[in-house]
């Protein structure tokens, strides 16, 4: 019998739809793939959201500056009391009061920028989202190239 | 226009359903955190299925000094031509392009598990 995976987004900032049938023909591989591309597609939208919600070009600007630490020194910044100033100075008015809401996504997001800042992953790989897989190669470069 | 999000899974080991309406009361935090709630199991069931199409838990058992190095050290190792060489043994019958995303697959599968114990990912999902 079939198994489905299926993704659906219909909003008017966006819309998408990913579907995949899995049966005795479908190899963990496939399913691998598709999983991946679903990845791109929610990491997209976490961005596009955390956008929304945090000024990001501030949030960039104040993060940069722990950029040259080494890690041991940078994780304990983004566990500490200064980013989470940070945090309430970069979210946006109407979520002041939601900062805590968005600490522990925004403490990755820093710890993501870190790793591209320094070059910490050869080409930049630092979650599946970020692997071209051959038979979606055309659908992800377009994405991850933005 | 209804506007929603759906995930949905019947898949024998990944089962999965859930979906967000898009309201008056739903707020960018919401949707946001819902996103997360999605990519944080399909980031899990990745690694899963990893361990089903190479030897990773292998690849992990046999170098499980890695973990035991300071970030740096894991970092300078795992992007080594040593470790390289390890990973690609695993990846022998596969053709060029498969085996790069593999490869690369593997790589994050040890990265995530390393810093899995730190409670941090430089990925956007929960640990």
């Amino acid at each position: 019998m079939d198994q489905t995976i299926n993704f659906i987004s219909n909003t008017t900032d966006y819309r998408a739809v990913k579907k995949m049938k899995v049966n005795s023909f479908i190899k963990p591989i496939d399913v691998l793939e598709f999983l991946v591309s679903v990845e791109v597609t929610t990491n997209l939208q976490i961005n596009r959201l955390l956008e929304k919600i945090v000024d990001v070009t501030s949030f960039n600007l104040e993060i940069e500056k722990l950029f040259s630490k080494d890690i041991p020194s940078f994780l304990k910044e983004i566990n500490s009391g200064t980013f989470i100033k940070i945090v309430e100075q970069s979210i946006k008015s109407e979520y002041k009061n939601n900062a805590k809401d968005v600490l522990e996504v925004l403490r990755s997001y820093a710890f993501n920028k870190y790793f591209i800042f320094n070059k910490l992953m050869v080409d930049d790989v630092v979650g599946y989202y970020k692997i071209l897989f051959p038979a979606r190669k055309k659908q992800l470069k377009k994405v991850i190239l933005k | 226009m209804e506007e929603y999000v759906q995930f949905f899974s019947d898949v024998k080991d990944f089962k999965n359903s859930s979906k967000i309406e898009l309201n008056s009361k739903v707020t960018n935090i919401d949707l946001l955190n819902y996103y997360i709630s999605i990519q944080t199991p399909v980031n899990r069931y990745i690694s899963a299925l990893l361990e089903k199409v190479i030897d990773v838990v292998k690849l992990d058992k046999d170098n499980a000094y890695l973990y035991s190095l300071d970030e740096a050290d894991f970092l300078k190792e795992l992007n080594s031509s040593k470790f390289k060489k390890k990973i690609n043994e695993l990846l022998e019958d596969y053709k060029k392009d498969q085996k790069k995303a593999l490869f690369n697959s593997c790589k994050v599968y040890l990265l995530e598990k390393y810093f899995s114990k730190k409670k941090i990912s430089p990925s956007l999902h929960k640990m």
